[in-house]
């Protein structure tokens, strides 16, 4: 029998990337940004090398996945490109009211090593309703 | 060149510079393997972690194995991504029954591997580490090449 899937809020995912990465937590800029605000984005920090999280209020959290050179950009590239997860396109999450991207994006460039493993710790351990094909 | 205590240096600077590792389960930090010259088990088999490829001395390729595993298999990244670098010779036998194994493209000249594996639920590190360490020595003699999406 397959494990019943948790939802988590955002506070949650937030959460886990605070407690296992205490001792490093200030080298990321985290900011939650509305789906629909998300392509017109300007804010410092935005547009930077960093790991990001797909979430709206239905499924929780809906995939993971960073950029070495634009999280934002990157992440709407799944909506550009109608990623599908299971039933999910996610074409569709456009305009959704409800939906965020979380992005963790790194401060300093010297930092980009820790994408990879930020990136793998969360699809490990906040369960997205997309998992990728390997980590790493 | 890259050697393996350039290696060992970067690595222990990693684990001092980038993790408090009184949070890593009160685990002691993890080390480089001896070098495991294709005969018998590889070093830290059941774990994730990251390896590399040495020719003599020198490093010539880095890589990780973290996968999820499955069934009793859990998180056993190290021996099953290792594995697609080599094949078991079946012709020959080293001493005590232990197998050999040659590598195969385009990795032949590989003499050796060492490997370096994490406690359980902390092989996300691997991963960092392995980025660190090409970023290190990418410049000295690593083949690898990391996409920059």
């Amino acid at each position: 029998m397959s494990k019943e899937r948790k939802k988590l809020s955002m506070d949650e995912v937030e959460t886990a990337f605070r407690n296992e990465f205490q001792p490093i937590q200030d080298r990321f800029l985290v900011q939650r940004i509305p789906l629909n605000l998300a392509p017109s984005d300007k804010t410092a920090g935005v547009n930077a090398p960093g790991v990001y999280v797909y979430w709206n209020s239905q499924h929780g959290v809906i995939v993971v996945g960073k950029s070495q050179a634009n999280s934002r950009s990157r992440a709407l590239e799944h909506i550009r490109d109608h990623a599908r997860g299971g039933t999910l396109d996610m074409a569709t999450l456009r305009g959704d009211a409800n939906a965020y991207l979380l992005l963790f994006n790194i401060k300093a460039a010297k930092d980009w090593h820790w994408l990879l493993g930020l990136e793998a710790f969360l699809e490990t351990h906040i369960d997205p309703l997309i998992r990728a094909g390997r980590i790493g | 060149m890259t050697t393996i205590k350039d290696f060992q240096i970067a690595t222990e600077r990693f684990l001092k510079r980038h993790w408090d590792l009184r949070e890593c389960d009160g685990n002691p930090p993890p080390q480089w393997s001896a070098v495991w010259p294709l005969v018998g088990g590889l070093p830290n088999t059941d774990k994730q972690g990251c390896y590399a490829l040495l020719v003599n001395d020198g490093v010539k390729y880095i890589g990780s194995g973290v996968g999820r595993g499955s069934g009793r298999y859990q998180e056993c990244g190290l021996g099953a991504r290792t594995a697609t670098h080599m094949r078991w010779d079946k012709s020959k036998k080293a001493g005590l029954d232990q197998r050999v194994y040659v590598m195969q493209q385009p990795y032949t000249d590989v003499t050796g591997l060492i490997t370096i594996g994490f406690p359980s639920g902390y092989g996300y590190l691997a991963l960092a580490l392995e980025a660190f360490l090409i970023a290190e020595f990418r410049s000295k003699g690593l083949v690898n090449i990391k996409s920059p999406r």
